[in-house]
């Protein structure tokens, strides 16, 4: 008769005989899947119909409505965001790698310009997009140390043709933790980010404004991502973890507050429901519209069995007023580019999502295998 | 003269990412989590490479790190930002529950019900196959603890196993 520990050594062994060496992926090509970003500040740099750039000038656009099990809501009388996006995109790759940023026209796709990191033993890791979509808040960190390292903010500055004019250290140019997530208001004034602990369990949100820091805390064991500064920088809003026994949240903390308590000075916008995983939002400008998504189903990279829902809301101070759409599609995160929505399915496929009727058009792009984009 | 070199961490990587995976996946009850884990094990130790003083103890250091890893990735979302795993994520796993087969699935949930600590002295012990001093070198207890832990989960298996029969 086997005993208690035989069974026990056995059912490891099946469990664990799932993970094949074969499936595994290289020591730096997982953390480029694990890091990726996508985000855009939303604001419409161009009044030019960028819907029409993209897919007619990208040349790489199939326009495709997407087979969804979920038919899209009905739009309702919502005035749809201005359909533009941006004319760049700035895409990061592996930082392990040390490669340059790279500038793509998102109207030919092609490349116009790399950026090298201006300081060595550095790697670009993220992007923060400003309203006019020539200028952005770029971070560089140290590839060797921890989560204390400094980051080294730098305002990118493209010229119409999208070759750099400028690449100057930002307002504050050092921030001596490790920041991420990071989102900036219209002018580019204002950044706000989340600090990964560096000592001790607890993350921080925090703004940067004037060349003062302020900052939230957010106590162990929630934590905060993806980031929406409102144009002004008097809003801001981020998804906030699940915890046991409740779904994830998006909340949207006043900026004016005193520093402390990021749940003290923020209310609830939106609650996932309990069943979902992995959850991402991303919030308008003027924050009367959001968006979210989330996976249900078994967590699986491999087999790809994870369902991802995505919905649009439009909301107000009292949180979600009415459903622009709810629907499901393939799809990992979900962010702004311009007036429209963008969902990346990282290493397969990049979309733009109708935000009222939440028609999705595959964009056929190089960059999809990217570790961010940032649009 | 030819220049004796040290295993690169590549080749630490080719030769321990796998069993640590599997590892990680007993703790976390999440594949994609568990990858994660292990890969931040590997870069803290890339970070640290050039203070490695005993390339003995690297294997030691990963596990450690692969353990306390597990349990912190609530708190760090650059390790697992896109996977919220439940805390019984490992018997709510459809595949890993399908391959696992009928038998195995009462004890893997009452595996999965113990708590954090003897699901850990429980996966070192019986999939890493480790003596009960490494296990108190890797959890950071004491010897008595790691088999005084081992005895209760057993007994609590023992319990919830004939409950369920």
């Amino acid at each position: 008769m086997r005993s208690l520990e035989d069974e026990l050594r056995e059912a490891y062994r099946a469990v664990t005989g799932t993970v094949r060496e074969q499936d595994l992926p290289g020591l730096y090509e997982q953390r480029a899947r694990r890091r990726r970003r996508s985000r855009f500040s939303a604001f419409a740099p161009l009044a030019a119909a960028a819907a029409v750039m993209v897919a007619v000038g990208f040349g790489l656009v199939m326009p495709e409505l997407l087979s969804a099990p979920g038919r899209p809501a009905a739009p309702t009388a919502i005035p749809a965001t201005p359909r533009t996006t941006p004319p760049f995109m700035i895409i990061v790759n592996t930082p392990n790698a040390r490669r340059p940023l790279v500038v793509v026209s998102a109207a030919t796709g092609r490349t116009t310009a790399t950026v090298a990191v201006p300081r060595k033993g550095t790697v670009w890791f993220d992007v923060a997009p400003t309203a006019s979509g020539t200028r952005f808040i770029v971070a560089a960190t140290p590839l060797r140390g921890g989560l204390c390292n400094p980051t080294y903010l730098y305002m990118l500055t493209l010229s119409a043709s999208g070759v750099p004019a400028s690449l100057r250290p930002w307002t504050v140019p050092v921030v001596h933790a490790e920041i991420d997530s990071l989102s900036a208001s219209a002018d580019g004034g204002t950044l706000a980010f989340v600090q990964t602990a560096c000592r001790g369990p607890d993350q921080q949100i925090g703004i940067i404004r004037g060349g003062r820091m302020k900052t939230w805390r957010e106590p162990y064991p929630l934590f905060a991502d993806d980031l929406s500064l409102s144009a002004g920088g008097s809003k801001l809003g981020y998804a906030e973890s699940a915890v046991a026994g409740r779904g994830a949240r998006v909340r949207v903390l006043d900026t004016g507050s005193a520093p402390g308590s990021a749940t003290a000075a923020s209310t609830i916008v939106y609650t996932y429901p309990a069943a979902g995983r992995a959850p991402s939002a991303a919030i308008g400008p003027d924050f009367t519209t959001m968006y979210v998504s989330w996976l249900t189903g078994y967590v699986s990279w491999l087999t790809g069995r994870d369902t991802f829902h995505l919905a649009g809301y439009r909301i107000g101070a009292d949180g979600v007023q009415g459903t622009l759409f709810s629907r499901t599609m393939p799809g990992e995160m979900v962010s702004l580019a311009g007036g429209q929505v963008l969902v990346w399915d990282p290493g397969v496929s990049l979309y733009l999502v109708d935000p009222v009727t939440g028609k999705a058009t595959r964009i056929r792009t190089a960059w999809t295998n990217a570790w961010g984009i940032f649009w | 003269m030819r220049a004796t070199t040290q295993p690169g961490i590549e080749d630490l990587y080719r030769e321990h990412a796998l069993g640590l995976v599997r590892f990680a996946l007993l703790l976390t009850g999440d594949r994609v989590a568990a990858e994660d884990v292990v890969q931040d094990a590997f870069l803290g130790l890339h970070r640290h490479w050039d203070e490695v003083k005993d390339p003995g103890r690297v294997l030691a250091y990963l596990r450690t790190a692969v353990v306390n890893g597990s349990r912190s990735r609530y708190r760090r979302h650059l390790v697992a930002r896109r996977v919220r795993p439940e805390p019984l994520a490992m018997v709510q796993s459809a595949e890993a529950l399908v391959l696992a087969g009928e038998d195995r699935r009462a004890l893997l949930a009452a595996v999965g019900a113990l708590p954090r600590r003897q699901r850990e002295v429980l996966a070192l012990k019986y999939f890493l196959d480790l003596g009960e001093q490494e296990i108190a070198a890797i959890l950071c207890i004491s010897r008595g603890a790691v088999a005084s832990t081992a005895s209760r989960a057993l007994t609590a298996l023992a319990r919830q196993m004939r409950e369920e029969s």
